[in-house]
């Protein structure tokens, strides 16, 4: 009772963090920290899967860096190298789904997964070559025969239930707003006619899904995944890789700001209203107004090392390690000079090839 | 085309081949040098440059072209005057020595679960199994021009061992593989050339007597040929085995 009478306002208890002069406006962007605490423990030894829009791709890498137990379970065969490897989309993401940008994109390969919906049989012929409308970008040269992207697709379904049957924590990077529908209600990743396939004005739609629809979609997979594995728990991030192109009608600046405020709002309620859910703030560390842009590529819109490594620190320091990743930002990041390095560093993304429509 | 007989084998007359390579074409030249005299028709030209510098090369208008100075003074060297490779000028290019041997090729593969990966990506990581064989295959799959064929670095030798438990299993058994090889190997557009099986002691093990003065390209490309040194690692081989290397070569290339 004494206390209280003593305290002016309830903001006088609150710690540093809470404000952002003490914990922004007078540090160095790169003493900014302490941004994120986890709701629950996360342990290096569980089982960790990541899928999501291209920036999740820096995750699998950095967890593995990090001596955390990220899990493969669609992986290449042993003494292939991983400039192969990785041309052919092994080892970017748990199993080999290619970029899963929105959410119900995710719901609908859970769906697919879980044998509660059968995967279309639609593929996409070219020259004589098989693209999977559901992972355009999967083969660099597309499936020789229709048996064998059907094949492919069997074992990386299979791969994929069994990170939603075994993981411990399912790490997943919301991208976009903005899909592409087929009239029989099924989901692309990318438009038709962009990076295969034709376009056809009369079965394909363009939806950009309001906060809603995003919603319903994570809401929807995370359920099935929770019914699937009921001990698996659920980390969200959001990517601050810009839209390449925008069909909304907006500046492309504009409608990524939009899309990203959607999914962080999502993602925000989600972790909000959950005890399994969590959400790591990587979106607000690369994009936030302190940081100046400086972790962006020259075209302003991939992530540069200092960036990932940054984020990256951040996550291990939640997870209560001591920065495994890089003990000094500024003395780990080295410029890029070999081709080799580039082809380590840069995310498979296939939304970057709509920029070639521009 | 005329053909004519070259020991036992055929080779086609007025062919024009081009090697390139890495250290392990060292023996092949030499096996080359001697024998050249008694094979008017065929031009062989050499473009090697030793281990990883191979690398060091970019298409350019349709022809490979060193990136590097050393890696370009090692062609002038070794093709005695171009430093760059025109494929167009070629009838056959070899892809020697690069990437890893055909026993460790055959394990790749043997590693490969059937109806799991699509054929595309199984021939690349069969062959495109190092640094250097998946540069400079990429390289040669960019550029059209003359069949390609991919030469096998041989086996490590063996120390003593010169001759084969059970010669007719082993030759068996490297047919069956390299049978399996081609396949996949066509799946690259290449050719595929197998050790010779009489150099083998097993799948994975070059006789010991191909090891003995074996030659390594020197890793002065100022030197050469002329510096070739003998080989104490047991990776390099003699110019008998060059000579053997020759002869399958110029079988495979007639088929």
């Amino acid at each position: 009772m004494e206390n209280r009478k003593n305290i002016l306002n309830p903001y006088e208890q609150l710690p540093e963090q809470a404000f952002w002069r003490p914990s922004v406006g007078s540090r160095s962007p790169f003493d900014i920290n302490n941004l994120w605490q986890p709701k629950f423990p996360l342990n290096p030894a569980g089982k960790w899967v990541t899928f999501g829009s291209c920036f999740a791709q820096h995750l699998s890498k950095a967890l593995v860096e990090g001596g955390f137990s990220w899990k493969n379970y669609e992986r290449a065969p042993a003494g292939v190298i991983p400039d192969v490897a990785k041309r052919y989309n092994y080892g970017v993401y748990s199993a080999r789904t290619g970029n899963i940008y929105t959410t119900t994109l995710l719901l609908q390969w859970m769906k697919w997964a879980l044998g509660e919906e059968k995967m279309p049989e639609e593929v996409w012929e070219q020259n004589g070559r098989y693209m999977d409308p559901f992972r355009p970008a999967i083969e660099p040269n597309g499936f020789a025969t229709f048996d064998e992207l059907m094949a492919s697709r069997r074992v990386t379904l299979d791969a994929f239930r069994r990170c939603m049957t075994d993981s411990s924590y399912f790490v997943f990077t919301l991208g976009l707003t903005e899909s592409w529908h087929h009239a029989d209600g099924y989901e692309y990743p990318m438009c038709p006619g962009t990076v295969g396939g034709t376009f056809d004005a009369t079965r394909h739609s363009f939806r950009n899904m309001n906060y809603n629809e995003v919603y319903s979609g994570l809401a929807r997979a995370i359920a099935l995944l929770r019914k699937a594995n009921r001990n698996v728990k659920i980390l969200l991030t959001v990517s601050p890789v810009p839209l390449t192109a925008t069909m909304s009608g907006q500046h492309v600046l504009v409608a990524t700001m939009h899309s990203k405020s959607v999914l962080r709002a999502v993602a925000g309620y989600l972790q909000g209203r959950s005890p399994y859910i969590d959400y790591m703030p990587s979106y607000e560390i690369i994009n936030s107004s302190p940081f100046k842009g400086m972790f962006f590529e020259p075209n302003m819109r991939g992530v540069n090392p200092c960036g990932v490594r940054f984020v990256m620190d951040e996550f291990f320091r939640g997870a209560g390690l001591t920065t495994p990743v890089s003990h000094s930002l500024v003395d780990r990041v080295e410029p890029r000079s070999v081709a080799s390095s580039e082809s380590e560093q840069d995310p498979v993304c296939e939304e970057e090839m709509l920029g070639a429509f521009g | 085309m005329r053909r004519r007989n070259v020991g036992s084998f055929r080779v086609e007359m007025s062919v024009k081949i081009c090697v390139v390579g890495n250290s392990h074409t060292a023996c092949v030249k030499r096996a080359w040098d001697e024998r050249k005299e008694r094979v008017p028709n065929t031009n062989m030209t050499f473009f090697a440059s030793s281990a990883n510098s191979i690398m060091e090369t970019a298409v350019q208008g349709g022809r490979v072209v060193p990136k590097t100075d050393s890696t370009r003074r090692s062609f002038l060297i070794t093709s005695e005057g171009l430093d760059t490779i025109d494929p167009a000028q070629y009838d056959h290019v070899v892809l020697y020595g690069i990437g890893v041997s055909f026993g460790r090729t055959v394990k790749i593969l043997r590693s490969v679960k059937e109806g799991v990966f699509s054929e595309s990506f199984v021939a690349e990581a069969v062959f495109k199994n190092n640094i250097s064989s998946n540069h400079i295959y990429s390289l040669f799959q960019s550029i059209s021009g003359p069949k390609v064929w991919i030469f096998p670095r041989p086996n490590t030798a063996c120390e003593n061992l010169d001759q084969p438990t059970d010669m007719a299993t082993l030759t068996r058994d490297s047919a069956t593989e390299y049978s399996r090889l081609s396949k996949v190997c066509a799946k690259l557009g290449f050719g595929y050339v197998q050790q010779p099986v009489d150099t083998l002691v097993s799948l994975d093990r070059t006789r010991s007597k191909f090891n003995i003065e074996g030659y390594a390209l020197g890793p002065d490309p100022k030197a050469a040929y002329k510096q070739i040194s003998f080989d104490k690692t047991r990776n390099h081989m003699n110019m008998e085995y060059g000579a053997h290397a020759l002869d399958t070569l110029f079988s495979s290339l007639a088929h």
